[in-house]
């Protein structure tokens, strides 16, 4: 009898190290990342990294090329280039390549899609020169190309502060940093950026960066009926899940910033733990192996578990007009 | 966003995209609450934000915050946007290729 499948769909930190821990444990385990490259994020970050807690700081690509080794020799299978366009609830996936649309049956699907940058929309947001913040740092940091000299960050964070040095570390110059509401922010040009204004200010600029926060993006779990609720501090709606991270909906798992945007040690803890959870689902680990990859995963995993479960409503398709709980 | 262009005195208040792929303006969104959407999918049928490439990924939070701010309800109890697959654009001819191979193996 063939050893049951489990579907890993995202190719980052996350995905990799469910992969990893999903094949260790015995399941014959195909990731799909719809890149080119595997890494996620880790393909695109030129500042180190932490990958677990307590652990120093490692650069993005010794930290990537080692999540895929691990994976890789765990006896994964890698498929990048493959977008999965679709989980259904039958736990049957529609992957398309170069090549050819499929349908991939898997017993157990483990979703590492991770997030998005959220929006923030002001007069002129939609002028060539401005970026989404991961657009620029993929601009800046995989392809090598500096798109301007004169930068404006919007946004106060840790990933706004990370910007800004990768900026720095392009040869560009950072002219204005902060934030202030939509109605304050104008850019101006001709063809493309010219000038950022902030209330009276008038900042001379070539790029603008909206660097406010990302949100998760689950969209596969979504589509195939797993429920939403709205959690501030995970940068908005985040999926329903357990403390094992399992979804509602049956054999689906859910990890890393696609439950809930979060550091890349929290995307390993978690994709660790969707891995083990997703193998004791189809009973290749113990509840013992959940537990322990609970406990290894710490406050951290805790708090975000709370965070999904304080949230005031839970949205569950179809969605009705007004309060639907 | 929370003290968003929707203020008739603020600077460049009816230039804002709240979708930039289907190129629908902040008033049409407001527009569309005043007349009656009550979560993202109501705006969504009434607007077209939300059906254009990114399928809604880029520009949901602006209109749900839209929702939340005219009809003074929190942010956390506006219902999302309805996720259907493809959660990405895909070219017909992929379906197509799909179909014929079911035939083919039925």
């Amino acid at each position: 009898m063939s050893p049951a499948r489990i579907a890993v769909v995202g190719g980052g930190p996350t995905g990799l190290s469910a992969a990893a821990v999903a094949a260790g444990a015995g399941a014959a385990v195909t990731l799909f990342d719809e890149r080119d490259d595997l890494g996620g994020q880790l393909c695109y970050r030129a500042q180190a990294v932490v990958t677990e807690a307590g652990s120093p700081a490692i650069r993005p690509d010794e930290a990537r090329t080692s999540l895929i080794a691990a994976a890789a020799s765990a006896g994964a299978e890698l498929r990048p280039g493959s977008l999965v366009t679709a989980a259904f609830s039958s736990r049957e996936l529609l992957v398309l390549d170069a090549e050819r649309v499929q349908r991939v049956r898997a017993d157990a699907v483990v979703v590492a899609t991770g997030s998005t940058d959220l929006p923030f929309p002001f007069a002129g947001s939609t002028l060539p020169g401005v970026f989404s913040a991961r657009g620029l740092q993929i601009l800046l940091n995989q392809w090598r190309v500096r798109p301007g000299k004169r930068f404006a960050i919007i946004g106060e964070s840790e990933a706004a502060d990370e910007l800004a040095v990768d900026v720095l570390l392009a040869g560009g110059e950072v002219v204005w940093s902060g934030i202030a509401p939509g109605p304050f922010l104008a850019a101006e040009g001709e063809g493309g950026v010219e000038v950022l204004r902030v209330g009276n200010e008038t900042h001379t600029v070539d790029v603008i960066a909206i660097a406010v926060g990302r949100q998760p993006d689950p969209a596969l779990a979504t589509a195939a009926g797993n429920p939403l609720a709205f959690a501030a501090a995970l940068g908005g709606l985040a999926p329903v899940l357990d403390g094992r991270l399992a979804s509602p909906v049956d054999r689906f798992f859910v990890a890393g910033d696609a439950a809930g945007v979060g550091s890349v040690a929290t995307a390993v803890a978690e994709g660790r733990l969707a891995g083990i959870s997703a193998a004791a689902s189809l009973e290749l680990a113990s509840e013992d192996d959940v537990l322990q990859a609970i406990e290894r995963g710490g406050e951290e995993l805790a708090w975000r578990v709370a965070q999904r479960e304080g949230a005031s409503e839970h949205f569950t398709p179809p969605y009705r007009s007004g309060v639907s709980r | 966003m929370t003290e968003s262009p929707m203020d008739d005195n603020a600077p460049g208040a009816s230039r804002v995209l709240a979708c930039r792929c289907e190129e629908i303006l902040f008033e049409e969104v407001i527009a569309a609450v005043v007349a009656g959407a009550r979560n993202v999918d109501d705006v969504k049928r009434r607007t077209r934000a939300g059906m254009g490439a990114c399928q809604g990924i880029f520009c949901s939070p602006t209109i749900a915050a839209i929702v939340a701010q005219v009809t003074e309800t929190p942010i956390a109890l506006v219902a999302p946007m309805t996720t259907r697959p493809p959660t990405r654009p895909i070219p017909l001819e992929a379906l197509a290729a799909l179909a014929r191979d079911t035939e083919t193996n039925a």
